[in-house]
């Protein structure tokens, strides 16, 4: 598999039509220049985390990733408390994503947001169900299209800023507070989040492969981003409070109706790439986890023709469609995306102390890098802190789905980790091999 | 022989008492390669979804599993699923995904839970 395969996985992972929303919150609360300097800061956090995740898929290369990482350097139930979370809130996150895609579609048809969304999770999961993979250079088609067609029409909504000689006060705007600031940095670290799940790839790539790919997709992302905050802090229309669609309102705004209708469907087909791919490895996680016991039994079926974990992307349907009610409902985005920026936090610093630890940490490693990954560590989960923090309205929501999805996770822990009782004996087996 | 060669030859063997589970593997043809942390190796061959030879060395495979000797001999004696060292990092795979899955759906099948 090549690096530039890797970094178009990497990137279309990390940028979900979702993504958008949590950007153009960054926006709004920071604005101009201090948000790209959020983005910016969180894309430095990132490009260390990049390193750090290069070497602990060099280490262990495996597809169960996270949690193997954590898992070997501090143990099962650490591993499991720190790294089912993370997919759990993923998962929360596919809410937020049917959502938005629900909006998109409702703005280009009659269909209510609702039966948008229903019908964007059911079509995704029979596909997956089905078997069938999306394939690397389609899914790069596709990232590629999106990042740039964005990224032009910002550049389009920044010159006419200047045109209009709007330009300094959309661009400079008051500066923040640094609670605000830090906040801001915190929720940045969302729109990221997913580029290091190439790291799974480990198993089909080399090391040097994806840990190249982890660096130059983390550059991507923040280029890309800055890029899109400028171009929506220079948005002359003000937004309506009801089923507003940042990416949506960029595209018609600078482009027109072609634009909108383009960039819809591309948004569209990056929640796709996404939820499909999240669909296939959540399922196996479930899967895997269904079958040590720490998930019902039930759950670890595979249909032996297209080797799919039936049972599992059943349930991650249910769940899935349950999140998006409660989205829609509860108007619960903002919730949704704080508690994946505090989960990916956390998550992001388990890795960097993990980097520290055996297997990781190669023997006489220097001081100053163990320093500088325990103090970035101390900083991320500091941000996950600030995030929790700075949630204002939706802070109780927050805590609660953090409690639940921490909550589970320890559960879950305690019940892979707890006696196994002794496996039956295999059924008698003939003395000779080959089968012949 | 080996431990592990030995391991991987009670393994084959359970298998192939199975027959609705070889025909369900029919047109499946890898080579997968067993590599001990301890510096082992086995070779298996896999034809049409029957194991058609078993070798003591390291020879060039589709797929590699690596997990430390105990390991990789409680998996093919059936008295652990490879799904948990998997999971945990403790069993490593290289090579085609697709390739893994069906190893494991074999393993897990075996595997009284």
């Amino acid at each position: 598999m090549r690096t530039s395969d890797l970094v178009a996985t990497s990137c279309g992972t990390a940028v979900a039509a979702v993504c958008a929303l949590g950007l153009f919150q960054i926006e709004r609360t920071l604005g101009g220049v201090w948000s790209v300097a959020a983005v910016l800061v969180a894309g430095l956090a990132c490009a260390a985390l990049a390193r750090a995740f290069g070497r602990l898929a060099a280490v262990v290369p495996s597809g169960a990733s996270h949690l193997a990482y954590l898992a070997r350097a501090f143990g099962r139930p650490t591993g499991i408390a720190v790294a089912a979370p993370y997919f759990l809130l993923t998962l929360t996150l596919v809410g937020a994503e049917a959502t938005v895609v629900g909006l998109v579609v409702a703005r280009l048809t009659p269909l209510p947001v609702p039966v948008g969304a229903f019908l964007f999770l059911v079509g995704t999961w029979s596909i997956c169900r089905a078997g069938i993979q999306v394939g690397y250079r389609a899914q790069a088609v596709a990232t590629w299209t999106l990042l740039l067609g964005l990224a032009a029409l910002s550049l389009e909504a920044i010159v006419a800023a200047g045109a209009r000689g709007e330009l300094g006060a959309r661009l400079v705007p008051p500066v923040p507070d640094v609670v605000a600031f830090v906040a801001g940095v915190g929720q940045a670290l969302f729109l990221f989040m997913g580029f290091e799940l190439v790291t799974a790839q480990a198993e089909v790539a080399s090391p040097l492969t994806v840990r190249r790919a982890l660096g130059v997709s983390v550059g991507i992302l923040a280029v890309f981003y800055g890029i899109v905050s400028l171009g929506f802090s220079c948005l002359s229309g003000s937004p309506r409070a009801d089923g507003f669609v940042p990416q949506l309102a960029l595209a018609e705004e600078t482009g027109g109706p072609l634009a909108l209708v383009l960039v819809a469907l591309l948004s569209v087909l990056a929640s796709f790439t996404s939820f499909n791919g999240a669909l296939l490895s959540l399922s196996r996680f479930v899967y895997a986890l269904a079958s040590q016991g720490a998930l019902p039994r039930q759950l670890a079926g595979v249909d032996p023709t297209t080797l799919v974990p039936r049972p599992a992307v059943n349930a991650l349907l249910a769940a899935a469609i349950g999140a998006t009610a409660l989205v829609i409902v509860g108007e619960g985005i903002a919730v949704s995306i704080l508690a994946a920026a505090v989960s990916a936090s956390v998550m992001y610093a388990g890795a960097l102390l993990a980097r520290q630890r055996r297997p990781f940490a190669e023997s006489g490693r220097r001081v100053g890098p163990r320093l500088l990954g325990a103090t970035l560590a101390l900083l991320l989960a500091g941000l996950g802190a600030a995030v929790i923090l700075d949630a204002g309205a939706a802070r109780g929501g927050l805590v609660a789905l953090l409690a639940l999805a921490y909550g589970l996770a320890v559960v879950a822990a305690q019940r892979a980790t707890r006696p196994v009782r002794p496996a039956a004996r295999p059924f008698a087996a003939p003395a000779s091999a080959h089968g012949d | 022989m080996s431990r592990l060669a030995a391991a991987a030859e009670h393994f084959v063997a359970v298998y192939h008492a199975r027959p609705p589970l070889v025909a369900e593997q029919a047109g499946w043809r890898c080579v997968i390669g067993l590599r001990t942390t301890e510096g082992h190796a086995v070779t298996v061959r896999v034809e049409d979804g029957r194991i058609t030879a078993v070798a003591v060395e390291a020879e060039p495979a589709d797929l590699v599993v690596t997990a430390d000797a105990d390991t990789l001999e409680d998996i093919l004696r059936l008295r652990r699923s490879p799904n948990e060292p998997y999971l945990f990092g403790e069993l490593t795979v290289q090579g085609p995904e697709r390739d893994f899955l069906r190893l494991d759906y074999i393993a897990t099948r075996l595997c009284p839970q």
